[in-house]
């Protein structure tokens, strides 16, 4: 059997678990972690190649973050930052790429050169920045979404750049102004035709299958990411990036009541070949003659850390935006991206720039997404600092926050698995003055109950945050699943949080004691208790 | 990439087909890939197929292993070696027997044989969590019976890789097997607990943590020249004690999810379609398979002490062929040892067999073979004056709750239970039993229902209540029904029976617990 692939995957799996372990304990984000780790399988050791089906991993890993993406924001939400996200990501190029030419042509690079390194500085990391805001659980906040609209116009703007690259690498009559119009006009085209498409599909198509489908778990699941396959598919069939496609393919069933459950199924494929893409990442690095350009890097990176935040501030904070906001969006923008080095590599193999700006790229891309990391991860104390220096006064901006806090379930009841006895509970347990919240995988099922409703299985650790469960006054589960109960009795344990679980059947009851169940409901004991008591009525 | 997704859109479509139709989903994952290959095969490099079922296939077998927990079948262990190892080794010689009078070769027949000998674990544990139905007694001895069969079957692959080096390489590889099960033991028992439970990590680093752990096994097995799914097989064991199974299972569910679908509908593209005479041979072999196992299995469960129903269930849901089947005629087939329609053969064989699985496993099919079994015949012994006796229609785990009290009041009881095994017993106990379909009119009036004091009916299925009320209805006989929902007890009241249902007295027991425990002032939900 062939070791290769697999050999491969083992390989990046345990560097990125071993680095993940170490990086831990100096509180540095994954995906830095993950670049390090690519670092030491490729420049540094050799051990790994990118080959065809790491690529292709990588691929899927990017696919799957951006449709994650597109199932937590609804249209509505994208509608309501449409304006900003368009005019600070178009701004933001503008502004960058001149600023950058202007520091890269005083930092003796030539024209050509210059023009390149601007262009790379311009683009900003959309996988970068869309990971670290879900690991933060902010992609629905409003900076959050900001980020992302800008990040899309930007893959659109990385969309025309390549296409123009593209006509100008081909040369000769293929290169005049009206071909390279041409791909431009059709990859617009393109979008609006896709778009359409998906809007369409959205209100028409999908909402019935999926309802169908949404009975069975692995149905929904698998139905899903081939629909976010099949938008990919065709989006690339009309010269628009992937990234764009399985975000449209996201997006059109966020309007589906299971979006949430989805999101959540979908999550962990993705941490897995996210993963892959970012040790990826590392090992296609490559420094070359990085290390006799040091200083220029280190410019042009301070450039893209500050300069890049600056350019957003003032934007974001003229579009009436409050400081904060402002602030948290602009900081997503500080590092180039993994285009930056697609589109240097593409002007190395076309001979019109030196294989040096591709290792300068390189060594820019490693540390603006390393600092970067830091500064999403940790923006609220770094806006606090900025703000204690006052820092931030020249913007002038708003200072009342343009959103509040989510609402938060507190000293509520679980209850879990919303079959007869779970729905009786839920309307006794509310009717008794109790906030309570059902959770079943079933949507039919949660149907006409009163309190908060979730669907989701709860078996997975985003359904148990999303519930709230450390700040529960109580879980019960009514489910028949022995494997379910156990873990329920087993996580309410571990949280201090008092539960009730179904014991359906003897051979359980001893596991649910032993994991300290408070309360055990037996209805078949029950049933037979009440039996015996009717039978003693009669005699017996 | 577009020949990735056009696998995932087949599997997707191939999924909605089997939900639509209500069979399992594995073969017909498997019909899509042949589809797909006959369809639109110029879409899909061949080596695409390979590499999407060399990467399903570990992290296949990696998610057997996570299902399979040991604990599980600790109240059956007896029972679980004495029909593990019966199956597998009669079912095994039979399958050789067969494969040799179709004229296969020596090695063909071997691979047939242990093709044959091992029963699927994704298929019947997935079935069975469906039902609800884990904790059945029978569900855990049919668990126990595929863990022990994995572990055979991974043995023999090892050795049947090996058996083209001579039996010093197949000495090594047994003992390097051996090696790399006792570290997985090590893993299982300590290691894992120690570094998920203890040191409780965010989702993201726990996924790499267990995939980790699959890498790590495989890798060990690589070094130990051991096929890869030996390592996968072992790194799964290591996850699937309690409560590190329970904490992994809601990120492993969906990675399973996605490679199965890509695994089995790659298998399907990599087949070549059989001669005829080939597929008539698979079909011998299927039915043989399906005809031998029921009875093989009830014939040994019931020696070990599993009642008739419990058996007859165990051996319907053990006769398919494996996902270890597949593994082991891929591998044969990289290693040429088996041509190309042989192992197509095998695994449409087993698609056949494990499409057939939920309807062999229906209810109505384990009653029906209930009525062949050879004590049914036994006649009754009934007195012929019975009348204001109790008769308990289905003797559930509640049956001596019921059935005791009743009798050392004085009063006659008869028992009518389809579960020959249970009658036995009952006799034993000095209780009239008879061994019948309850809810049959014949039965009904044998037992002399209508002169009865009292009948109490809890059977499986609700609509035998409601024909067992219109028969007595007549009669004025009082009939309890034992129910589980609202809407039941009110058709058994409308029918002149009486509900018994324990719900409400447990939600009412666990209303006073809450609100003695948890005491809450705020009575908001009243409004």
């Amino acid at each position: 059997m062939e070791f290769d692939i697999i050999a491969q995957l083992g390989w990046i799996v345990i560097a990125g678990t071993v680095f993940a372990y170490l990086g831990k304990l100096i509180r540095m984000p994954t995906i830095v972690v993950y670049i390090f780790a690519g670092l030491l399988l490729g420049p540094i050791t050799g051990i790994l190649d990118m080959d065809y089906a790491l690529e292709l991993i990588s691929e899927l890993g990017i696919a799957l973050l951006l449709f994650l993406v597109g199932l937590e924001l609804s249209l509505n939400k994208i509608r309501d930052v449409g304006k900003v996200a368009l005019a600070a990501g178009i701004g933001q190029v503008v502004f960058t790429a001149a600023f950058g030419f202007v520091i890269c042509w005083l930092l003796g690079f030539e024209l050509m050169e210059s023009l390149f390194l601007a262009t790379a500085l311009t683009f900003s990391s959309t996988v970068v920045v869309v990971k670290l805001l879900d690991q933060k659980g902010d992609l629905d906040s409003l900076y959050g979404r900001i980020a992302v609209g800008i990040f899309l116009v930007q893959d659109l703007v990385v969309v025309i750049f390549l296409t123009v690259l593209a006509g100008l690498a081909r040369g000769g009559e293929a290169a005049t102004m009206g071909s390279i119009l041409q791909g431009v006009g059709m990859a617009f085209a393109g979008m609006i035709l896709l778009l359409v498409g998906i809007l369409l599909a959205a209100r028409w198509i999908l909402p019935k299958p999926f309802s169908w489908a949404a009975r069975n778990p692995d149905l929904i699941f698998v139905w899903a990411i081939a629909w976010c396959f099949l938008i990919v598919l065709a989006a690339e069939g009309i010269g628009l990036s992937l990234e764009i496609g399985a975000f449209l393919a996201g997006l059109s069933l966020a309007q589906l009541p299971y979006n949430d459950d989805l999101r959540r199924r979908v999550h962990p494929l993705m941490n897995f070949f996210i993963a892959v893409f970012f040790v990826t990442l590392g090992i296609q690095m490559e420094f070359g003659e990085a290390a006799a350009f040091w200083k220029e890097a280190i410019v042009l990176s301070v450039f893209v850390l500050i300069g890049n935040p600056l350019i957003f501030m003032l934007i974001i904070t003229r579009m009436g935006y409050a400081e904060k906001t402002a602030f948290f969006t602009s900081v997503t923008v500080a590092q180039i991206s993994e285009f930056s080095f697609i589109f240097a590599a593409m002007g190395v193999a076309s001979g019109l720039i030196g294989s040096s700006i591709l290792s300068v790229t390189a060594l820019v891309g490693v540390i603006t997404i390393a600092v970067s990391a830091y500064m999403i991860i940790y923006n609220a104390p770094l806006y606090a600092f900025c703000r204690k220096l006052k820092l931030l006064k020249m913007f002038g901006a708003n200072q009342v926050d343009d959103e509040k806090p989510p609402e938060k379930l507190e000293n509520h009841v679980i209850v879990i698995g919303m079959n007869y006895m779970g729905r009786c509970l839920v309307k006794d347990i509310h009717k008794a003055g109790y906030e309570v919240l059902a959770i079943d995988n079933d949507p039919g099922k949660l149907f006409d109950l009163p309190g908060h409703q979730l669907i989701g299985n709860f078996d997975y650790h985003s359904v148990q945050e999303a519930s709230y469960l450390e700040s529960a006054r109580l879980v019960v589960s009514a489910l028949q699943i022995e494997d379910a109960n156990t873990l329920i009795a087993y996580r309410c344990q571990q949280c201090g949080v008092p539960c009730a679980i179904h014991g359906f059947d003897q051979t359980i009851l001893e596991d649910l004691l032993e994991l300290n169940t408070g309360f055990i409901l037996t209805p078949k004991l029950d049933g037979m208790v009440t039996q015996r008591g009717h039978l003693k009525e009669e005699g017996f | 990439m577009t020949g990735f997704i056009l696998i995932i859109l087949v599997a997707a479509a191939a999924h909605g087909i089997a939900a639509l139709l209500r069979l399992p989903v594995i073969p017909m994952y498997l019909l899509g890939g042949i589809a797909l290959q006959w369809v639109g095969g110029n879409g899909v490099q061949p080596e695409n197929w390979v590499t999407a079922v060399e990467l399903g296939l570990i992290f296949l077998v990696f998610f057997v292993g996570i299902e399979l927990n040991p604990k599980r079948i600790n109240r059956q262990l007896n029972a679980v070696w004495r029909v593990g190892l019966f199956q597998f080794f009669a079912v095994g010689l039979l399958g050789y027997l067969i494969a040799y009078a179709l004229g296969y070769s020596q090695i063909e027949a071997i691979y047939i044989t242990f093709a044959l000998s091992a029963s699927s674990t994704l298929v019947v544990v997935r079935l069975l969590k469906q039902r609800q139905q884990m904790f059945e007694p029978y569900a855990r001895l049919v668990s126990g019976v595929l863990l022990l069969q994995d572990v055979f079957i991974i043995v023999i692959l090892v050795l049947l890789l090996r058996s083209g080096a001579g039996p010093e390489a197949m000495a090594w590889g047994l003992g390097a097997t051996l090696l790399l099960g006792m570290l997985a033991w090590i893993g299982h028992r300590w290691l894992i607990q120690l570094v998920i439970v203890r040191m409780r990590q965010d989702e993201e680093t726990l996924l790499l943590t267990v995939l980790t752990t699959l890498f790590i096994f495989v890798g060990l097995a690589h070094l130990l020249e051991l096929p890869l799914a030996v390592g996968a097989f072992m790194g799964g064991f290591v996850l699937s004690a309690f409560p590190v199974s329970g904490i992994v299972r809601g990120m492993v569910s969906s990675l399973s999810g996605f490679f199965m679908a890509l695994f089995f509908t790659a298998l399907g593209g990599l087949i070549v379609i059989p001669s005829l005479g080939m597929l008539l041979d698979g079909l011998i072999l299927g039915v043989c398979l399906i005809v031998i196992t029921v009875p093989l299995v009830t014939w040994v469960a019931e020696r070990a002490g599993i009642s008739a129903r419990s058996a007859i269930e165990s051996g319907l849901l053990l006769s398919q062929t494996s996902e270890f089947s597949l593994i082991l005629v891929f591998h044969g087939f990289l290693l040429n040892q088996i041509s190309g329609e042989l192992f197509s053969l095998v695994v449409l064989m087993t698609a056949g067999t494990m499409a057939l699985t939920p309807f062999l496993s229906h209810d109505r099919v384990a009653i029906f073979l209930m009525r062949l079994h050879p004590w049914v015949g036994n006649r009754w012994q009934l007195p012929e004056d019975l009348k204001d006796h109790v008769v308990i229609l289905g003797y559930s785990r509640a049956g001596d709750y019921m059935a005791l009290p009743v009798r050392d009041a004085g009063c006659p009881v008869v028992v009518v239970d389809d579960d020959p095994v249970i009658v036995r017993r009952l006799k034993g106990m000095d209780i009239h039993a008879v061994a019948a379909e309850a809810s049959d009119e014949k039965t009904l009036k044998r037992v002399h229902a209508d002169k009865a004091r009292l009948v109490i009916v809890a059977l499986r299925r609700f609509s035998d209540a409601a024909k067992i009320l219109k028969f007595l209805k007549p009669y004025k006989v009082k009939v309890w029904v034992r129910v589980f929902d609202e809407s039941q007890a009110a058709e058994i009241e409308r029918s002149g029976g009486k509900a018994i249902m324990g719900v409400h007295k447990t939600i009412e027991r666990f209303m006073e617990w809450i609100k003695k425990e948890l005491p809450q002032d705020d009575k908001a939900g009243e409004d």
